[in-house]
């Protein structure tokens, strides 16, 4: 096992691939909240680039569009004027403040506004302290989200629900909606997929759930814990990664619940799933495997791979954590120009990542494909064969080898 | 004859405006070997470069010197000349350009003490995208700039805030015409064939010597100060509209054509007269159609008269900043074209959204954003400029020239053809 330090700080003069607080909090999970204004205060910039960050999102984006005159006069009365219009125009279920570097430093009361907004049109307004300086990495952001967020969990009274769980740190709709059919068969519904499917209303009716799954503990662990300590809500860290993830993971849940057919489902699941995983076990055996991902999908991807019999020979992470279970490469927050020596050097077969590294990768012409699955989920048993089929796709496109022979046309 | 609406609310919704790190960061890659370096929060740099990988699908390189609540408090000059010290020691790259950010403007960070890099001052609150780019090449060229030493038969061309494709345009039509040439800054670095690293024609050397060519190329306010700076050592400072349409390339290239004088050669009659083949084919689809048009200001103007060149009629444009030289020129071309305009000034895309329920129009010009426009009023848009994010290749399709004219003309004609004829 290789450990790291918790998070390193990036150093100065990095080509980091983290985010700051600001990217965490407003585009990682307050971003898919729906029918909400997410309002940034802050000059064009940061409004800007966290404007549909995610290529899956499409959403408005809502600013304050600060100047120079209102950086020296302070920006409270524009932001609070701002989010009044805002209701006024869009009617949202609840506006959405997000504090910027510039507008923290002037010490802009963001909270102070929302509450006055709040006040005036009934309508929740929550405020993020989620400056970019904030923190080491975007997983700051994702802290002050959490706690942000559960200011609408706290509106009105718990009256749980039999057989309710919510979905705590899932933050792909592909995904979510795979799970939540998958919950279905064994008897159980999802509440709030938070925050994939996540609207005012899911988030304020998390309190009722008998158990919280937390996928991303990254991210989310936090609202878990707050969760647990004021209702008594358990929580239980699972994922749904590979069929061996995917049965323990059901048949842990089943500890919490009574009457769920679990062995049901799984058995029924099995039987076909072993069957067309195995036609793309030839293409993917004993092929190796790069993965570069924020601490948590790295980990859960390793076993997925096994399964399908290749191998990790790499694991790159952006916030650091540690990797249990594995004694291959883990390095942390890598400059892509390091990424890119290490590459050259492990020559994978395939690198799984995020779209931040895509065309690095697509330069090099090794086989790259995206972990977070933006065209279809990789959970849960049909996740997998999606999983296995894209793996598989991605390594035996002939454009690989054409791309590899270049120069040569030793056709 | 234009209405000009000018939006002084406090929100703006969906504004097609950038902060300066953009432009400095586009202006700094198309130097070979030069590296941009955000002094700030580590966000700024992560935002720009997924940005712009997004639209060029090309690995970025831009390095933070990732401040936190720590370092603050401190001021941020050490981690800077850290940051400095550590990119030299690793990458030894030719240029360094450091670029401010909100937060380092706000807590008055002395940038005095960088002395071996370029610093260009960028703070998100005033300025855009058009700004940053343009204090940045002004920057480059001053830092690296000396005196003249021979005049050499030679130009400038500072390209201004564009896509690679516009780039190599401008590159084939000179060579084409046998000028010698000096793009500030090459940005066809941007577009690498598999298995290049980023390189570019335009290297610290040749933006030296760019104080000995006889004139400066630049277009509208992008590269304007650039020029102007240049002109301090003899250089002729020539500020033209976008060569975007025929008209407006025909009088970029005889321009060109009078300083160097260069002929105009009969390769560049042709692909003029391919191009127009092409336009003149399309002409009886585009005829009367209504455009709405926004983006940039310099560019919004140069594709005004584009579209009243190809015979259509532009109902509304929108720029996302004041600009009285833009409400200005686009009254005279709303009245040499016998037209009427909406101008929206310092405005965003859901005003222009509201305005166009109302009244539509059959084509929409501008960047990515305008989808939300798109989908909804069930508008066709024709994707140019930056940033193209939801669609492929749009850095390789070119607005510049004959060849941009062509493309646009035909790729609207498409889109008319396809939603009123299936």
């Amino acid at each position: 096992m290789v450990s790291l330090e918790s998070c390193f700080e990036t150093k100065a003069g990095d080509f980091t691939e983290r985010g700051c607080s600001l990217l965490g909090c407003r585009v990682v999970v307050c971003g898919q909240v729906k029918n909400v204004v997410h309002l940034v205060h802050s000059p064009i910039g940061c409004a800007y680039y966290s404007w549909d960050y995610r290529m899956d999102t499409k959403g408005y984006c809502f600013t304050t569009d600060m100047n120079e005159i209102d950086i020296v006069f302070g920006g409270e009365n524009k932001l609070l004027k701002a989010v009044l219009l805002a209701i006024e125009e869009f009617s949202p279920d609840a506006v959405f403040i997000y504090e910027t570097c510039s507008t923290s430093i002037i010490g802009d009361d963001i909270q102070a506004v929302a509450k006055k907004a709040s006040d005036l049109t009934g309508i929740p307004v929550i405020a993020f302290n989620c400056a970019g300086f904030r923190g080491k990495s975007q997983n700051f952001g994702h802290r002050i989200a959490n706690l942000g967020l559960f200011n609408i969990i706290l509106d009105g009274e718990r009256k749980e629900m039999v057989n309710t769980v919510n979905l705590i740190g899932d933050f792909n709709k592909k995904d979510s909606e795979i799970l939540e059919r998958l919950f279905g068969e064994i008897g159980i519904k999802v509440i709030c997929t938070f925050t994939a499917n996540a609207t005012i209303d899911k988030i304020r009716d998390m309190k009722n759930a008998e158990l919280n799954i937390v996928m991303c503990s990254k991210s989310s662990i936090f609202l878990a814990e707050l969760m647990e300590e004021k209702y008594g809500i358990p929580y239980v860290e699972l994922n749904f990664f590979g069929l061996d993830n995917c049965c323990k993971s059901l048949y842990k849940i089943s500890e919490y619940f009574n009457n769920l057919n679990v062995e049901e489902v799984i058995h029924e699941n099995m039987s076909w799933i072993k069957m067309k995983i195995d036609k793309y076990k030839n293409i993917l055996e004993d092929k190796r495997v790069f993965i570069c991902h924020g601490a948590q999908r790295a980990i859960y991807w390793i076993k997925p791979f096994e399964e399908l019999g290749m191998k990790v020979v790499g694991i790159a992470t952006h916030f650091g954590g540690e990797i249990p279970n594995f004694d291959g490469l883990v390095v942390d927050n890598l400059s892509s120009d390091e990424l890119e020596k290490i590459l050259e050097k492990v020559r994978p077969d395939i690198v799984v990542s995020d779209d931040k590294i895509r065309h690095l990768v697509h330069k090099m012409s090794i086989p790259f494909f995206n972990g977070r699955g933006q065209n279809r989920g990789y959970s849960g048993f049909e996740g997998f064969l999606n999983f296995a089929k894209d793996v598989g796709e991605t390594l035996n496109a002939k454009l690989w080898y054409l791309a590899r022979d270049f120069g040569g046309f030793n056709v | 004859m234009i209405d000009v609406f000018c939006n002084n609310l406090p929100l703006k919704v969906n504004p097609p405006k950038m902060c300066q790190l953009t432009g400095v960061v586009l202006a700094t890659l198309g130097i070979n070997g030069a590296i941009p370096l955000i002094h700030g929060s580590q966000g700024c740099s992560n935002f720009v470069k997924h940005l712009m990988s997004k639209h060029f699908k090309e690995p970025m390189d831009i390095a933070t010197t990732a401040l936190n609540e720590k370092v603050i408090a401190a001021g941020g000059e050490k981690r800077l000349l850290n940051a400095i010290k550590n990119l030299r020691d690793r990458l030894d790259p030719e240029l360094i350009v450091v670029m401010t950010t909100c937060l380092t403007e706000t807590i008055g960070d002395n940038l005095g003490v960088v002395k071996d890099c370029v610093v260009v001052r960028t703070p998100s609150y005033s300025g855009t995208h058009v700004e940053g780019y343009d204090s940045a090449i002004k920057e480059i060229i001053k830092f690296l700039a000396d005196d003249c030493i021979e005049r050499k038969n030679s130009i400038n061309v500072i390209s201004g805030f564009v896509n690679p494709a516009d780039v190599r345009e401008l590159k084939k039509i000179l060579t084409l015409m046998g000028v010698e040439h000096t793009i500030l800054t090459d940005l066809t670095s941007l577009d690498m064939p598999i298995l290049k690293k980023r390189r570019s024609d335009t290297t610290v050397e040749k933006i030296r010597e760019s104080v000995n060519a006889i004139a400066t190329f630049s277009f509208g306010k992008e590269g304007k100060s650039g020029g102007e700076y240049l002109e301090k050592f003899g250089v002729n400072n020539l500020n033209l509209r976008f060569p975007i349409g025929i008209i407006n390339t025909d009088r970029f290239l005889l321009k060109v054509s009078e300083i160097t004088g260069a002929e105009i050669s009969d390769k560049v009659v042709e692909e003029r007269n391919y191009a127009l083949d092409g336009m003149v084919d399309v002409s009886h689809v585009l005829r009367g159609k209504k455009v709405a048009i926004f983006g940039d200001v310099d560019k919004v103007i140069a594709l005004s008269e584009f579209a009243f060149e190809v015979g259509m009629k532009v109902k509304a444009v929108l720029i996302p900043v004041k600009c009285e030289r833009f409400v200005n020129e686009m009254e005279y071309i709303a009245v040499k074209n016998n037209s009427k305009i909406a101008v929206f000034e310092n405005s965003d895309l859901y005003t222009l959204h509201k305005f166009l329920r109302d009244n539509p129009v059959d084509v929409l010009i501008g960047d990515y954003r305008g989808r939300y426009i798109a989908e909804k009023e069930k508008i066709p848009l024709l994707r140019v400029g930056f940033p193209v994010c939801d669609r492929f290749g749009y850095h390789r399709k070119p607005i510049f020239c004959y060849a941009g004219a062509l493309r646009m003309a035909e790729e609207m004609a498409n889109l008319i053809v396809g939603k009123y004829y299936g």
